[in-house]
């Protein structure tokens, strides 16, 4: 095993990387101590802090959302009024931001959850404003528009914030501390899934990955950061007014994150440092200080899209050609510890088992009245022209679609209801006509997102994984590994999923089902697009699944790999079943043949 | 007591409509590109800053300084999808949405620099005594501006109805593969939204310059307000955000009149997120999955 090679190495990086940091950290501080500039650097720290936060949202979760201002001028003013009108100790009014924040940004992700992409952006931006004028119309609790003043000065553990440089060393200190913690974060089970959302939803909810649950954590999560950050800027500031964090800022902060580069480690430092630092610089600019910015924002789309730390890791690494992959073709037992193998459904009973489903879209029948059975450890095809109803029937079958009459049982239990990934849970994975891969990620990621259901780890074990955390993800890479060796892949385990062939793609994607120990796997179309060896390869790889216990359920064209391997075969024509035996039987059907197959089958040669 | 009733409506009405053309321009093209234009606003601030100057070099004449500032407009569209939009194209949308954001930091940033800082205002076309209906008092730059939203509502949907341009445009907003496979050029058809969309929205910063000052700034919140008419709208109809617009415009000047003119933009979200929690389509939508 080349054992903890990929998702691993961003963890034992950060072993190194907050001496780097602080490394790097130091040379402002040391260079401008009592400069002007120090109070821009403490500013690009803080900010730094509110960036890492923003980036899992809109970098790693790939949501447009706008309220991170509205959550850092909560964050501020929490603490701000508790420390000027209360007289709260500054942490414990840090502390309340946080609750204030986590609740409020709990109730914001329920609420906007049902919204879809440009929805959720133009009501989160709507709640930034909502923010920013309340505060400002409130003058009695936050001093209104023109601001609140007199919080204490903060001490930590005897040591008094008071001047630039006193920022600059706390915000670095948090800062750091945050891009470790997202990191680490980031390459654990709960990064994984939520990478995997923003790819790949529909992927990613029929991998088990409860979608509205993550997003949901997500969102608390960054406005956990964006409070720090926003307690940090209103000490700094001294006086806060709503404009501080007016939707103006909001945008701001977007474009420091994509110029920096989103989903990197550096990207959202990088980028406060060029928006922050650039214009401070060249005062005598200020006129045209918006006009660069837009220009930097948009060379960043146009140009580099991966913004300046895709650009600088571009420039560090030269780009490696995966070696081609070597299939080999034993790999004995690797499924035999899955559910695959340990599930016994008593008494022979079906795994799943179809009654009278129908549905139809605008009034058209796309699937009416089939009843099928599928028992345990068989391989059974669905076969029909185009248009039969196949792909639909799948998606009946994995919760993406709900039928409008008729039953799906598995193992003897109805299919639940709440989505593909209760679904996936319940043991059922599936394949798609075009593999839909986890483009961001490599291989062995791709299949370690996979074992989801079968790990653990939370938000917490991800942000610090201790033992127990890391011997799972060992044991969960190392079972990766297997699962790619038995699709041929192991050799390009590390390699970036966009590399790979579409017949290694077809494959990786079988795999990355099977780490999710199903009882029963569907696959969609797999010898589509395949040359004939990868088809051979195909059909051997799913007769040892079969053979091993794996009950199988295949949407294929190509009668030759169905004859081969099908034990028995379904046909569907215009949303109706017309057959359903053994693949000798099914050839010999006369409906069969006027529907599908022609007078003229390839029979003869089996 | 029902005068002020009638006043507080025009004042809802004439907002309204600018949120409603506003609108209408985003959703032309959102229907031909799918990206939602957060550099929409400019358009409604050029048309105005354009007319503004115009009219100072042009003196009396106002017809050619409202065409000059509506076809500046109508170029700065062109030039945001040729210029910004295409070239981003094959991205996700998600980005393509933020390169448009960066444009309109951009057509800010070179606003600021050609007209200043200062709030600049237009002459009314029909000078400034009010009308009086009942106990109302009523400029009649306001009826400028419900007429030119009618007018554009009207024009649009023509246009949309009973032209070859129109059909294709609708075709291109249902399906643009194979709208493309039956013959027509989806290119120039987007490039077409963009300019109608634009031009309308020039149109709407014209008429109300002389009763809202207009400043460099003034795009971001004209976006963000018509985009969330067009949320409540439903994004795809057109007729639904004319009616979010509306809507938008109406509440908010009820809700400054009565309640408190500090939360007016805050009584707006709380509509939109309100709408969107129980019809997460907007109001006249249709739920795609």
């Amino acid at each position: 095993m080349t054992g903890t090679a990929g998702t691993m190495t961003g963890r034992a990086r950060t072993g190194w990387f907050v001496p780097v940091a602080l490394a790097v950290a130091s040379v402002p501080a040391l260079a401008l101590h009592g400069s002007y500039l120090m109070g821009t650097f403490s500013t690009i720290a803080i900010f730094g802090i509110a960036l890492v936060g923003l980036d899992l949202v809109m970098g790693y979760g790939k949501l447009l959302s706008f309220s991170h201002g509205a959550f850092l001028a909560l964050g501020g003013y929490v603490m701000a009024i508790l420390s000027a009108r209360y007289g709260v100790p500054v942490l414990a009014g840090v502390a309340a931001a946080v609750v204030v924040n986590v609740l409020v940004s709990y109730i914001i992700a329920r609420a906007t959850l049902r919204m879809s992409g440009y929805y959720l952006a133009v009501a989160t931006l709507g709640f930034g404003v909502i923010v920013v004028q309340l505060l400002g119309s409130l003058p009695d609790y936050t001093g209104g528009w023109s601001g609140l003043t007199g919080m204490a000065t903060a001490s930590l553990f005897g040591w008094r914030l008071s001047t630039d440089f006193h920022f600059y060393v706390a915000g670095v200190v948090v800062m750091i501390g945050c891009m470790a913690i997202a990191r680490n974060l980031m390459a654990s089970r709960f990064g994984r899934a939520v990478r995997a959302m923003g790819d790949d939803e529909l992927a990613a909810e029929m991998l088990g990955i409860d979608s509205a649950r993550y997003r949901i954590q997500l969102f608390v999560l960054s406005s956990v950061f964006l409070s720090v950050a926003g307690s940090l800027y209103a000490l700094s500031l001294r006086v806060i007014t709503p404009a501080n964090f007016d939707i103006v800022v909001t945008i701001d902060m977007v474009l420091m994150l994509f110029v920096g580069g989103k989903e990197t480690l550096w990207g959202p430092v990088l980028g406060a440092v060029v928006v922050r630092l650039i214009p401070d610089l060249f005062e005598s600019l200020d006129d045209y200080k918006t006009i660069m910015e837009g220009l930097a924002f948009l060379a960043v789309f146009i140009f580099f899209p991966r913004g300046l730390a895709g650009l600088l890791e571009r420039l560090a690494r030269k780009e490696r050609l995966p070696p081609r992959p070597q299939a080999h073709r034993s790999a004995h037992g690797v499924l035999t510890q899955g559910a695959a193998a340990a599930d016994r459904t008593a008494g022979g009973a079906p795994l799943i088992e179809v009654v009278g489903l129908a549905k139809s879209f605008a009034g058209v029948a796309a699937v009416s009245d089939v009843s099928f059975a599928l028992t345990q450890g068989q391989l059974k095809a669905v076969i029909g022209p185009n248009g039969a109803g196949k792909t639909t029937l799948f998606n009946l079958l994995t919760g993406v679609l709900r039928p409008d009459a008729g039953t799906i049982r598995v193992r003897g239990r109805p299919l639940p209801d709440g989505g593909p990934h209760e679904v996936s849970q319940r043991g059922v994975a599936r394949t798609f006509q075009t593999p839909r891969l986890f483009d961001s990620m490599t291989v062995l990621e791709n299949v370690l997102v996979g074992r989801h259901g079968t790990l653990r780890a939370g938000m917490a074990n991800g942000m610090v994984p201790l033992a127990g955390t890391r011997s799972e993800e060992r044991q969960a890479v190392q079972r990766s590994h297997e699962l790619l060796a038995l699709v041929g892949l192991e050799a390009v385990a590390d390699a970036a999923v966009t590399t790979l062939s579409f017949g290694q793609r077809r494959l990786l994607e079988i795999a990355r089902a099977l780490a999710t120990q199903p009882a029963a796997l569907l696959i969609d179309e797999p010898a589509a697009g395949l040359n004939e060896s990868e088809k051979r390869f195909l059909g051997d790889l799913l007769i040892r699944l079969r053979d091993s216990g794996l009950t199988l359920l295949l949407v294929e064209h190509d009668m030759s790999l169905v004859m081969r391997v099908a034990d028995e075969v379904v046909v569907l024509d215009r949303g109706k079943k017309i057959a359903d035996g053994t693949p000798a039987e099914v050839q010999r059907d006369r409906t069969v043949i006027d529907a599908y197959l022609g007078p003229e089958v390839p029979v003869a040669a089996g | 007591m029902s005068g002020l009733w009638l006043q507080v409506l025009f004042g809802g009405l004439t907002s309204g409509s600018i949120y409603a053309m506003v609108a209408i321009g985003l959703v032309l093209i959102y229907r031909a590109t799918r990206v939602l234009n957060f550099a929409h606003g400019e358009f409604v601030v050029l048309g105005a800053l354009v007319t503004i100057s115009a009219a100072r070099t042009l003196g009396t004449a106002l017809l050619p300084s409202i065409v000059a500032g509506v076809g500046v407009a109508t170029v700065a569209g062109v030039l945001l999808e040729r210029l910004v939009v295409r070239p981003v194209s094959r991205n996700p949308h998600f980005v393509l949405i933020l390169a448009t954001l960066a444009a309109s930091i951009l057509i800010r940033g070179v606003m600021m620099i050609v007209w200043g800082k200062d709030t600049l205002r237009l002459a009314a076309f029909s000078g400034e005594d009010p009308l009086r209906i009942g106990d109302a008092a009523i400029l009649p730059q306001t009826l400028w501006v419900i007429g030119s939203a009618v007018a554009a509502v009207a024009l649009l949907g023509a246009f949309l109805r009973h032209t070859a341009y129109g059909k294709a445009m609708r075709a291109c907003a249902e399906n643009p593969v194979s709208a493309s496979l039956s013959g027509i050029d989806v290119r120039s058809i987007v490039v077409l939204s963009y300019a109608l969309a634009a031009a309308i929205g020039g149109l709407a910063g014209v008429v109300i310059a002389p009763i809202a000052g207009i400043d460099f700034q003034a795009g971001l919140l004209l976006t963000i307000k018509g985009l969330t008419a067009a949320v409540i709208g439903g994004l795809e109809n057109l007729y639904g955000v004319v009616l979010g617009g509306l809507l938008l415009g109406i509440v908010e000047a009820y809700g400054s009149a009565y309640i408190s003119s500090v939360l007016k933009d805050a009584l707006a979200f709380a509509i939109l997120i309100g709408v969107l929690m129980v019809r997460p389509q907007g109001l006249l939508g249709t739920r795609a999955r």
